[in-house]
């Protein structure tokens, strides 16, 4: 049976009330036009991870975000202060499995890499500019690059 | 991030997001959600075990076809391995209450 998260932030968070979720007023649906075998994969990571010759992110409401080049060689940085982020800065593949999803799609698995991944900072509770300003950027900078299926991975 | 997820779903470009915390992608509804057993921060398990990490990445995204309405969880056991004595539970629990490792 998976962890229940909820009650161990209620804890953690104590006295104070937990950080408050944010439910989306409607679920958007797209169908999926493509195989995976024909779709081309970017990754969309809020480990706050940047390439390491980009500015680096700040903890306490960062909602900028960093392109990050596809080219699995570029070498990067994880900036978020999670208290679970020992095993990310080991292999940062954990949670942003750039390498994984390179070798996918060199076996034909999914069609092919974008030529970048994204990278924002999660667990920021400005949730307008998130859904004013910050998604609405990365929408289109994936559109830009004709992506068929962004990888949401939730840091 | 499902904030994230559903405006970019919005805009015309399917997502799939890929987590761990159950309870809170329960809660907070992305379009399409597989959920994997593994402790939270590693979604994809252990550092530098790249074959199993692969493997786990392609069954997740494997399931992308699968979805029958919007908002679904599909859930997938993990790859993490206990060291002995220590469940990664455990571990995670002391990790974000900032407890001493056992």
């Amino acid at each position: 049976m998976a962890l229940d998260y909820l009650p161990i932030l209620a804890e953690r968070a104590a006295p104070k009330p937990p950080r408050k979720l944010r439910r989306t007023p409607r679920i958007a649906w797209q169908p999926l036009a493509k195989p995976l075998n024909e779709m081309r994969v970017s990754i969309v990571t809020s480990a706050a991870i940047r390439q390491t010759n980009q500015r680096a992110f700040t903890a306490g409401g960062d909602t900028s975000h960093r392109r990050i080049a596809a080219n699995p060689d570029v070498e990067i940085t994880v900036d978020h202060h999670s208290p679970v982020g020992a095993h990310i800065r080991m292999d940062a593949e954990v949670a942003f499995p750039r390498h994984a999803l390179t070798a996918l799609a060199a076996k034909g698995v999914v069609g092919s890499v974008a030529q970048a991944h994204f990278s924002i900072y999660g667990g920021v509770s400005d949730h307008d500019a998130i859904t004013g300003t910050l998604a609405p950027e990365l929408a289109r900078r994936l559109a830009s690059m004709r992506v068929d299926l962004a990888l949401m991975v939730p840091y | 991030m499902s904030l994230v997820a559903n405006v970019i779903e919005a805009s015309g470009i399917p997502t799939l997001l890929i987590g761990t915390v159950r309870d809170i992608v329960e809660r907070v509804k992305p379009p399409r959600a597989v959920c994997i057993d593994n402790p939270v921060g590693r979604t994809f398990g252990r550092p530098r075990a790249p074959r199993r990490r692969e493997s786990l990445l392609a069954e997740a995204l494997g399931l992308a076809h699968s979805f029958k309405r919007k908002g679904q969880i599909i859930d997938i056991p993990g790859n993490w391995t206990d060291r002995p004595g220590a469940s990664w539970q455990d571990m995670v629990r002391r990790e974000i209450l900032r407890l001493p490792r056992r």
